[in-house]
């Protein structure tokens, strides 16, 4: 699989359609995102499985957005799965990227990470290697649904609780791409206080991430106290879909109905 | 709003206790009809779930 990888990536380098390859090496045991310049480098390439199958992925998005900002001019390649490719389209719509300075090269997922993922597309559009699995089914967020409501307050007040305000969920997120983060404004999350205010804190990402999440869940796994971020965030992803009939990143150029200033139907 | 009583309600706390109302400043007597209004729906629900949790204090 990693070789049709390899082997277009090897093209793309020699034709001089990509400057450079954004993709995972694994170098001392380790994988991590390495920019590919040159065919001989390619030997190293991970697909982001470490132990497991996918458990060391990364928001090779965001990576893309700071090399495309410092050489406007190039074009790149990356490598995406299902999820890094909705970010793509939404971070074109966002135009956060040039849609015409980079060469997305596809990775569909395994059936077992689909379902891990509770993944609804887990492939690009354009696949490269590996075959589309069935879309995972969604028990995290039915779980709490089930829930009656004051279960449901414990449930999220026992999760927020362990919040240690690291910041690993923004920062690792590829949708998240704000200058100036509302999570990091001292006026309205103190500085020095732990856990911040819960559920506020928490929340207050959760709606910054409607029609933005595209459903990668690097946030969960960064997260050092294991709060069900993706959980929260899935939830909100359903709200719109089902009151606006909207995905991030499903289709390009499509803008979330609350980044729009003219009236949607009916609706607020 | 839609959006954030849902997110409200998946969170445990009822969407009825978030109120989005219009009111002119000319319109004075349906300012403060909407907000008494508002106040006895609150006072049906009840005492907030934000209040009383004492996680909030843990810090």
């Amino acid at each position: 699989m990693i070789d049709s990888i390899k082997d277009k990536v090897k093209v793309l380098l020699e034709t001089g359609e990509i400057e450079g390859f954004l993709g995972l090496v694994r170098k001392n045991g380790h994988v991590a995102p390495h920019l590919f310049q040159k065919g001989e480098e390619l030997d190293d390439m991970s697909l982001g499985d470490h132990k497991g199958s996918g458990d060391a992925r990364y928001p090779l998005n965001k990576y893309l957005m700071n090399i495309a900002k410092a050489y406007p001019e190039a074009t790149f390649g990356v490598l995406v799965r299902g999820c890094d490719d909705r970010g793509l389209q939404a971070l074109y719509t966002w135009n956060q990227l040039n849609p015409k300075k980079v060469v997305a090269v596809g990775l569909a997922c395994p059936q077992e990470l689909a379902d891990a993922c509770e993944c609804l597309q887990p492939y690009p559009a354009d696949i490269t290697a590996g075959e589309r699995a069935e879309p995972g089914e969604s028990k995290s967020v039915a779980a709490v649904d089930a829930l009656v409501l004051s279960e449901r307050f414990s449930y999220w007040m026992d999760e927020f609780v362990k919040c240690i305000k690291c910041y690993g969920c923004s920062n690792v997120c590829p949708m998240c791409f704000c200058n100036e983060c509302s999570l990091k404004c001292d006026d309205l999350v103190k500085n020095g206080e732990l856990p911040p205010e819960i559920p506020v804190f928490h929340h207050t990402r959760a709606m910054h991430m409607v029609g933005r999440c595209v459903d990668c869940g690097l946030c969960e796994e960064a997260c050092p106290s294991g709060i069900p971020l993706r959980t929260l965030y899935k939830k909100v992803g359903s709200i719109m879909e089902e009151a606006f009939d909207f995905k991030a990143g499903y289709i390009r150029g499509q803008r979330s109905p609350l980044n729009k200033l003219d009236s949607v139907e009916g609706k607020e | 709003m839609t959006v954030l009583k849902e997110m409200l309600e998946f969170s445990g706390i009822e969407e009825k206790r978030l109120k989005a109302s219009w009111v002119s400043s000319a319109e004075a007597p349906e300012l403060v009809h909407e907000f008494d209004t508002f106040i006895e729906e609150l006072r049906n629900l009840g005492p907030s779930p934000l209040k009383s949790d004492y996680r909030r204090e843990l810090a």
